[in-house]
């Protein structure tokens, strides 16, 4: 088990910007992620999230602001971050002509720590032929040697930038049930972020929003579900609401159906609901992760 | 750094194998030809002399383009395969990675002089008459191909620090000295200048010297300082 000895966040970013010519990729992102905990990055395509992680694995130069990755300064001293930081990237470029045998030896030759139990073992449980050049698996197996690739020198923090895609149903299974639950419970800090919001939803206990490279969100999983609240009213015949109740994520009305997705949701703020002249019936749907997050990034593309 | 050595030698096997066929290739060509005229030995008392010189000489021209080949692959090679992301997320020094992609190209060039240059040069210093017609001034073009050979890598190796295009790099390498030395020639006659063809050759030489460290100097000081792969 590796556990930092060390103490404050396992991540903190102060600001960080990034441009890319007029395009602002992320927007003075500040977030702190506490050791231990598992943050799910989650956002639709081109919001930053992919950006902000090769920042924090000091791939890329932020434009402004700063990251701290386990205490580390990363513009500072980037290898030492990399020394400790696990990393599965959205596509994958290891040397084509290696065998997978070669890269482990290569890969293991990079770091000061390596777990030889854990690499075999994952070698197999992903059924990785040693002998086979990386050129020939197919796009899972390369996914498979890059999350032992991120594991086997026992980080102390894995970033994830949408490791499971391109992984069958059985293998996504065997690692989110087999690797990186063992990684959470061992109290090993995850930032993953991903599409597959059912991933996120079985492993994260915290989750951020991103949209145009801004934080629009980040709270506790389970705080957020309970306290986001679709309301579903019925209007009175050509009634409608004149002003959207405070928290207001999304709505629509479609017909005489208005509906309503609330932060901070509260009986009050549904009496409040209740109360709107031309509202004839209100109740309250709990809302699951998708059905969040499609209604976060509606309510912005509305906003802007 | 034993790992990374092994890595950029094997990533770059194919352009490796290449340079070894420019270096044999001539001197096949110098066996068979001696074969072939056993009998007559060319009217010469030393033929095998003459011919391992030329071949000698010959492979170190096309060598050229090897190190061209090298020095602008070292760094754009990786990018243009993106397997340099996979390098810079590894824990690896900047300076630890480009100082192993500056051994293989110093590895080659050693290699080459180790070989051809110093079978030129001892041919050429045995002071036949046949090798004294063909190059006169033998320690002079030596020196000029290790001025033009500098500065076609130096070149070649600031243009792999800056662009991802392999292709670019080497262009841009091989292009450097007809460049230097058309462009000191066009000099010489537009501002009548009156150089003799020893002092140009001498002041490209220079050029090519310090143009080719300088190449190295910044494509290094770029490649460091950058923080993308």
């Amino acid at each position: 088990m590796i556990a930092s000895t060390e103490t404050g966040p396992a991540l903190e970013l102060i600001g960080l910007t990034k441009r890319f010519g007029r395009t602002l990729g992320v927007d003075r992102l500040s977030l702190t992620i506490p050791r231990g905990s598992v943050f799910g990055l989650l956002g639709p395509n081109g919001a930053g999230k992919s950006t902000t992680i090769r920042m924090l694995m000091g791939m890329l130069a932020p434009t402004d602001g700063q990251a701290r990755v386990l205490g580390i300064d990363v513009a500072a001293d980037p290898v030492e971050v990399k020394q400790r930081v696990g990393y599965v990237p959205e596509t994958h470029h290891i040397y084509r002509w290696m065998r997978v045998g070669e890269v482990l030896g290569f890969c293991k030759s990079c770091f000061r720590k390596w777990n030889d139990q854990t690499c075999r073992e994952l070698v197999e449980l992903f059924g990785l032929d040693l002998e086979k050049k990386v050129k020939h698996l197919s796009k899972g197996t390369q996914v498979k040697l890059a999350l032992l690739l991120a594991v086997a020198h026992e980080p102390e923090l894995l970033l994830l930038d949408e490791p499971l895609s391109g992984l069958d149903p059985i293998a996504r299974e065997e690692f989110l049930d087999g690797v990186l639950r063992t990684i959470c419970e061992r109290g090993q800090t995850v930032l993953i972020s991903s599409h597959m919001l059912d991933d996120v939803r079985r492993l994260a206990d915290t989750v951020g929003f991103l949209y145009e490279g801004r934080l629009l969100l980040q709270d506790n999983l389970d705080t957020l579900l309970a306290s986001t609240k679709r309301i579903s009213a019925t209007l009175g015949d050509g009634c409608r609401p004149t002003q959207a109740p405070d928290g207001t994520i999304w709505q629509r009305i479609e017909g005489r159906e208005w509906i309503v997705t609330l932060r901070d949701f509260t009986p009050e703020k549904l009496g409040q609901i209740q109360a709107t002249q031309g509202v004839e019936h209100a109740s309250v749907i709990d809302l699951g992760l998708e059905e969040l997050f499609k209604d976060l990034i509606r309510g912005q593309r509305v906003a802007s | 750094m034993k790992w990374l050595l092994w890595k950029d030698y094997r990533h770059n096997r194919i352009i490796l194998l290449l340079g070894l066929g420019f270096l044999l290739v001539p001197h096949l060509f110098a066996l068979y030809a001696l074969h072939r005229q056993a009998s007559q030995s060319w009217g010469m008392q030393h033929p095998w002399q003459y011919a391992f010189g030329v071949s000698s000489y010959a492979g170190l021209l096309i060598s050229l383009l090897t190190i061209a080949l090298i020095a602008g692959s070292a760094i754009a090679g990786e990018r243009v395969d993106r397997s340099a992301e996979f390098l810079a997320s590894l824990p690896i020094a900047r300076r630890t990675i480009v100082a192993s992609k500056l051994v293989l190209v110093m590895t080659i060039a050693a290699v080459i002089w180790a070989t051809d240059g110093a079978l030129f040069g001892c041919l050429a210093a045995a002071d036949s008459p046949e090798m004294g017609r063909l190059f006169p001034d033998w320690q002079k073009g030596l020196a000029m191909f290790a001025a033009v050979g500098l500065a076609i890598s130096g070149i070649a190796w600031l243009f792999s620090s800056l662009t991802t295009s392999p292709m670019l790099s080497v262009w841009a390498g091989m292009v450097s000295p007809p460049a230097i030395i058309g462009g000191t020639a066009y000099m010489n006659h537009l501002f009548e200048l009156r150089m003799s063809d020893d002092q140009l050759g001498l002041f490209c030489a220079g050029i090519c010297l310090t143009l080719g460290i300088a190449g190295f100097i910044a494509g290094t000081w770029y490649y460091l300082r950058r923080v993308e792969p």
